[in-house]
C-alpha cells in the first residue's frame, strides 16, 4: 500500500476526473493479493443466530468474536457454536452495554435494522447490519443523524456489491470498457410460494417479519448493480406492483398488495436502470446486464443465460475472474450470495483496521436502499413517477 | 518511501493522464499511450517480478527491465506470456498460457551472467503456470517500467528479490501442455485442456469441463489396422472414445465411443460425425474405471472393442461394417474425444501391442539396452527396427553428459523419421532428439521443438550420420550424409543449466517403419 498517501490525494493529483463523486473513489479496484500488514484484531459482537452465522469475523486474522446475541435460545447456542464464543448476551441491547465489543455486527429481523444500529452507534459501536439499512425515510435520516454526530463507522452487508460479477463489472467500468455505460437491468427473484412461503413467512405459526413485505422494501440487492458499479444515484423512480392472490396481501403488517414490483428509474446522470423485486415469479436469483455504447456485460441467471462481455474494441471476457486473492486464506470459501460473505466480512474488518470508510458506507447504503422504499410508494399510487431524496453529504465532503 | 509514493510526480503529469496511483497499485486505464511508466524497484537481487493484472483485450500487460520486456499477451484476448528485446525482437513465448482477465499474476525474471530466464506464476506467487529455459539475454542496465499495451492493466508488489519464486523444473505445466508450439503433431478441436499427467508424457488428461474436445495427432493412425488405446473417465462426465478421423474438424471417420448412460453406460461405433452404427448394451462402462478401445478397419470394413482392463476379457465387440467405396482409402489421424468433462488416455499408438509396458520387458537386445516399445534386433554395429510402430531403444553402456553424441541411421521403406535420442534418462524424463524425418528438429523430450529446418527429409534406403551436441547449457544438432557433408546444422540453443551436469544415456528411435542404428557412440 502507498504508506502515508490516501487514495484521495493520490487520485487528486493524478487528474482523477472520471472518479470525482465519493462513491467512485471508495469504489477503486482493489486486486492486490491480501497480506496482513497490521496485528489489530477488531473485537465484534454478532447479533442474530440466522443470516448471522454465516460470515467469517472468527476467521479473519484481524478480528475476534468476543460476544454473540439472539433473543431465541436455539439460535444464541448457534452462533456460540460457530465462532467459539463463550460471552453470549440475551439481547442486542445487554451486548453493546459490553464496553469490550468495538463493533456489532446486526444480522436480526430488516425492519429492526435501523432502530438496532442506532441503538450500536448510540453506545460507541461501529455496525455492520444486514440489509435493508432501514425500511423508511424517517429511519434513514435518523441513521444519517446518528452516524454524523458519533462518527462511527456504518456499512450495509449487501451481497449484490461482492459478488464476483459486480467485482467484475465495477472494473470493465472504471476501465472504460463499456464506452459510455448506458442502461442497466438488475433482477432479484425469490418465490416465496409453498413451503418457501411457510419457511420464511412463519416461525411457531406466527407470521415473521418477511410475511407479504413489501418487495421494494428489499431493493438493496438489485440496486447495488447500478450504484456498486457507477456510483451513480437513482434520482427518480416509477414502479408497478401486482399480487398473486395470497390472501396474506390482504391483511398484513405494511397494508402491502404487492407480491412483484418492477421499476424503472432515471439517475442522476440520465441514464435508464431497471428494478424487479418479485416474490411470486418462477425464476430465482440475483442477477444484473449493464450495456454501454460500446461494450456489454450480462451475468449467468437461473433461466440458463450465460456469464458473458463483449466490450469496447472487440474484447470480450467469458470466463468468470477469481478474486479469492483478495481476502485472507482462511476465508476463501463460498458461504452465500455469489461467494460475497467473506468479502463483506473482510472489507468491515479492513475499514476499521485501516480507520477508513468501507465500500458499502451509509450513504452508499442509502443511495441503494431509499429508492426502493420511494418505488414502493410510488407502486402504491399507480406507477407515478416520484423523486428520490438524497442523502448523500454535500459535495466535497464525505 | 514506497515506490508508489515515488510514482506520483510521474503520474501528476499530464502527459501520463491515463495512469493512475491508487492506494493499492499503479492503474492503467486506456488503449492508449504512453505505454509504459518509469519506476523504481525495492528490494536487491537477480530476480525481477511484478503482479499484474491484465483487463481483457490487452495486448501486453509486464514490465521492462534493462531493455527487455516481460509481458503476458499475445495475440489480443488470447493469453501468451513473452520476453522481447529492446528492439521488439521475440526471445521466448508461451503462446498457450492462458490468463484470465482481472487476475493477478506473478511475473518473474531472474538473471545469472550473460542469460535469463523467465517464469508466470499464479497470484500466490507458488503455483508455476509457465516457464522458460535460459536464454541468451542479459539485461543492459537497471531501468524499470510497468508496461500496458492495448488495453488496461493493474499493477502490484514490483520488487527485486534474491530467490527465484520457482526453480528451473522439468515438469513445468507448459511442458507438460499438448500443444506447444505451432508445428506439433497434434491438433485440438474444440475448448479443451490436454495435458500430459507423467514427466514421460504416457497418460494424456483432457481436464476441462467441456461440451466436446478432441484431440488429434497428424502423426499417427493411417488407411487400416487395429488401434488401441486405454480410457479412463472421470465423474461426472458424459463419455469418451478413440477416434480415427478423415479430416481436420472430426467430420469424417470413425470413433469407438463410451457412451449412453453417464457413467453406467456401454461401448457404442460412430461414423462421424453422427451417425451411430452400433451400439452395446448398456451398464457396461464406468467412471474411474480403465478400459481398453480398439478400433480396428480392416478388409473393408470398421469394428470395435471394449476390453476390462486386464487387456483380455471382451467386454463389448461390434459387428463389423462395410466401408463407403469413398472411405475405403482414406488415411486417418488417431485422436481422442471427450463429452462433457474429463477423461484420461494412455497405451495408445499406432497398431499398438494391447498396452504400453508398465514394467520393462526383457531386452531383446541385450543387458545393456532398454526397449520402451518397438520390433527390435541386434545388428554387429547397432541396433534394427524391424516393426512400424514408433519405437524407441536406449542404450544404458553409452552414458554421458556435455558431449558429442551420434549414430549413424539408415531408414527403411515406410519410415516417416529416425532419431538420436541424447543425453537421455532412462524414463524420458529429460533429454533431447536430433530427428530427420521430413524436416530436420532438434527437439526436447518433453516435446518442444527447439530448432527446425525445412528442406531436408529423409529417403529410404540412404544412411545419415545424426549427432548432439551438449554444451554448458547449449545443445545443438548436425545431421550429415554418408560422405560426412553436413546437410543441416542448428543453432546452440541455451536450455537449463541442471542440464550441465547430469548424465544420459544415448537411444535411436524410428516413426512409422523399419530402421538400421550403427556407429552408435558419445565422445
Amino acid at each position: 500500500m502507498a504508506g502515508e498517501i490516501s487514495r484521495r490525494a493520490l487520485l487528486k493529483a493524478g487528474g482523477l476526473a472520471l472518479v470525482a463523486a465519493p462513491a467512485a473513489v471508495r469504489a477503486l479496484p482493489t486486486g492486490e493479493p491480501f497480506r496482513q500488514t497490521s496485528d489489530r484484531r477488531i473485537r465484534i459482537g454478532v447479533v442474530g443466530g440466522g443470516f448471522g452465522c454465516s460470515f467469517h469475523w472468527h476467521e479473519h486474522p484481524n478480528c475476534q468474536v468476543i460476544a454473540v446475541s439472539d433473543l431465541i435460545p436455539e439460535r444464541r447456542d448457534r452462533l456460540v457454536q460457530t465462532y467459539g464464543c463463550n460471552r453470549p448476551y440475551e439481547s442486542l441491547e445487554k451486548l453493546i452495554l459490553d464496553p469490550e465489543v468495538e463493533a456489532v455486527a446486526v444480522f436480526t429481523e430488516a425492519t429492526n435494522h435501523a432502530r438496532h444500529v442506532i441503538a450500536c452507534m448510540n453506545a460507541g459501536k461501529h455496525v455492520i447490519s444486514a440489509v435493508p439499512a432501514c425500511c423508511s425515510l424517517e429511519e434513514a435520516l435518523q441513521i444519517r443523524e446518528v452516524k454524523e454526530k458519533t462518527g462511527l463507522t456504518y456499512m450495509m452487508a449487501e451481497t449484490s456489491h461482492y459478488r464476483w460479477e459486480t467485482i467484475t463489472a465495477r472494473r470493465l467500468y472504471l476501465d472504460g470498457m463499456f464506452g459510455e455505460l448506458a442502461y442497466c437491468e438488475a433482477e432479484y427473484y425469490h418465490p416465496m410460494t409453498g413451503a418457501e412461503r411457510e419457511s420464511l413467512w412463519f416461525r411457531d405459526g406466527k407470521p415473521t417479519w418477511r410475511y407479504a413485505y413489501p418487495p421494494m422494501l428489499y431493493p438493496t440487492h438489485t440496486n447495488s448493480f447500478l450504484v456498486s458499479v457507477t456510483g451513480e444515484r437513482i434520482a427518480r423512480i416509477s414502479c408497478i406492483g401486482w399480487g398473486n392472490g395470497d390472501p396474506a396481501l390482504k391483511d398484513n403488517a405494511y397494508q402491502n398488495p404487492f407480491t412483484s414490483e418492477v421499476a424503472m428509474a432515471v439517475t442522476d446522470r440520465g441514464r435508464g436502470f431497471r428494478s424487479n423485486v418479485c416474490w411470486s415469479l418462477h425464476a430465482h436469483g440475483e442477477r444484473a446486464q449493464w450495456f454501454g455504447t460500446e461494450g456489454a456485460f450480462y451475468m449467468d441467471g437461473s433461466g440458463g443465460q450465460p456469464f458473458r462481455g463483449i466490450l469496447k474494441g472487440g474484447a470480450a471476457i467469458g470466463q468468470l475472474p477469481d478474486y479469492w486473492h483478495m481476502v485472507p486464506e482462511k476465508m476463501r470459501r463460498d458461504s452465500g450470495h455469489g461467494r460475497s460473505h467473506p468479502f463483506l466480512t473482510h472489507e468491515f474488518v479492513m475499514a476499521l483496521v485501516e480507520k477508513r470508510a468501507p465500500e458499502v458506507d451509509l450513504y452508499e447504503s442509502l443511495a441503494m436502499t431509499v429508492p426502493g422504499i420511494v418505488a414502493h410508494q410510488s407502486a402504491l399510487k399507480g406507477g407515478e413517477q416520484l423523486a428520490v431524496p438524497s442523502f448523500d453529504p454535500p459535495r466535497g465532503g464525505a | 518511501m514506497t515506490s508508489a509514493a515515488l510514482l506520483l510526480a510521474v503520474l501528476a503529469s499530464p502527459a501520463y493522464n491515463d495512469w493512475f496511483n491508487t492506494y493499492f497499485g499503479v492503474w492503467h486505464r486506456s488503449a492508449k499511450p504512453p505505454w509504459e511508466i518509469a519506476a523504481r524497484l525495492n528490494g536487491a537481487g537477480p530476480c525481477v517480478r511484478c503482479l499484474v493484472e491484465p483487463a481483457p483485450g490487452a495486448e501486453a500487460a509486464g514490465f521492462a527491465f534493462g531493455g527487455l520486456r516481460l509481458t503476458l499477451g499475445g495475440a489480443p484476448g488470447q493469453g501468451g506470456f513473452a520476453l522481447h528485446d529492446a528492439a521488439g525482437k521475440l526471445l521466448w513465448s508461451d503462446a498457450f498460457v492462458d490468463w484470465t482477465p482481472y487476475t493477478p499474476y506473478v511475473l518473474e525474471a531472474v538473471t545469472e551472467r550473460a542469460r535469463t530466464r523467465v517464469q508466470m506464476l499464479a497470484w500466490d506467487g507458488t503455483t508455476l503456470l509457465s516457464q522458460s529455459e535460459w536464454l541468451a539475454a542479459k539485461p543492459d542496465g537497471d531501468a524499470f517500467a510497468l508496461v500496458a499495451r492495448g488495453g488496461p492493466a493493474r499493477f502490484y508488489r514490483w520488487e527485486r528479490a534474491a530467490q527465484p519464486l520457482s526453480p528451473l523444473v522439468a515438469d513445468a505445466p507448459n511442458k507438460l501442455r499438448l500443444i506447444q508450439s505451432a508445428d506439433s503433431d497434434w491438433r485440438v478441436v474444440g475448448p479443451a485442456n490436454w495435458t500430459w499427467t507423467t514427466r514421460d508424457r504416457n497418460v494424456l488428461r483432457q481436464a476441462a469441463i467441456v461440451e466436446r474436445s478432441t484431440a488429434l495427432n497428424r502423426s499417427l493412425g493411417g488407411t487400416g489396422g487395429t488401434w488401441r488405446c486405454r480410457v479412463k473417465v472421470a465423474p461426472g462426465a458424459g463419455g469418451a472414445g478413440l477416434i480415427l478421423s478423415g479430416d481436420d474438424q472430426v467430420q469424417s471417420g470413425f470413433i469407438a465411443w463410451l457412451g449412453g448412460v453417464h457413467g453406467a453406460g456401454g461401448l457404442m461405433l460412430y461414423r462421424l460425425p453422427l451417425d451411430a452404427l452400433w451400439s452395446a448394451p448398456q451398464d457396461q462402462w464406468h467412471f474411474d474405471t480403465e478400459y481398453q478401445l480398439e478400433l480396428t478397419i480392416a478388409g473393408g470394413k470398421v469394428s470395435c472393442r471394449q476390453l476390462a482392463e486386464d487387456g483380455a476379457t471382451v467386454i463389448a465387440a461390434s459387428p463389423a461394417f462395410d466401408l463407403k467405396a469413398e472411405e475405403r482409402d482414406t488415411t486417418r489421424a488417431l485422436g481422442f474425444m471427450t463429452w462433457l468433462g474429463r477423461a484420461e488416455f494412455r497405451a495408445f499408438s499406432e497398431q499398438t501391442a494391447a498396452a504400453a509396458p508398465t514394467t520393462l520387458a526383457a531386452s531383446p537386445l541385450g543387458a545393456d539396452w532398454t526397449v520402451l516399445a518397438g520390433t527390435w534386433k541386434p545388428l554387429p554395429n547397432g541396433v534394427e527396427q524391424t516393426g512400424t510402430e514408433t519405437a524407441t531403444a536406449l542404450c544404458g553402456r553409452l552414458r554421458g553428459s556435455q558431449a558429442v553424441w551420434r549414430c549413424d541411421a539408415t531408414p527403411g521403406v515406410g519410415c516417416r523419421a529416425v532419431a538420436l535420442v541424447f543425453q537421455a534418462d532412462p524414463k524420458l524424463a529429460a533429454g533431447f532428439l536430433c530427428r530427420l524425418g521430413t524436416d530436420v528438429r532438434l527437439e526436447g523430450l518433453d516435446g518442444r521443438v527447439l530448432w527446425r529446418k525445412d528442406g531436408v527429409a529423409l529417403v529410404a534406403g540412404k544412411r545419415y550420420r545424426l549427432e548432439g551436441h551438449v554444451e554448458t547449457d547449449r545443445v545443438r544438432i548436425r545431421v550429415l550424409d554418408e560422405a560426412g557433408a553436413p546437410l543441416a546444422e542448428s543453432s546452440a540453443c541455451f536450455i537449463s543449466d541442471t542440464n550441465n551436469d547430469r548424465v544420459g544415456v544415448l537411444g535411436v528411435r524410428s516413426e512409422g517403419g523399419p530402421a538400421r542404428f550403427e556407429a552408435l557412440g558419445v565422445e
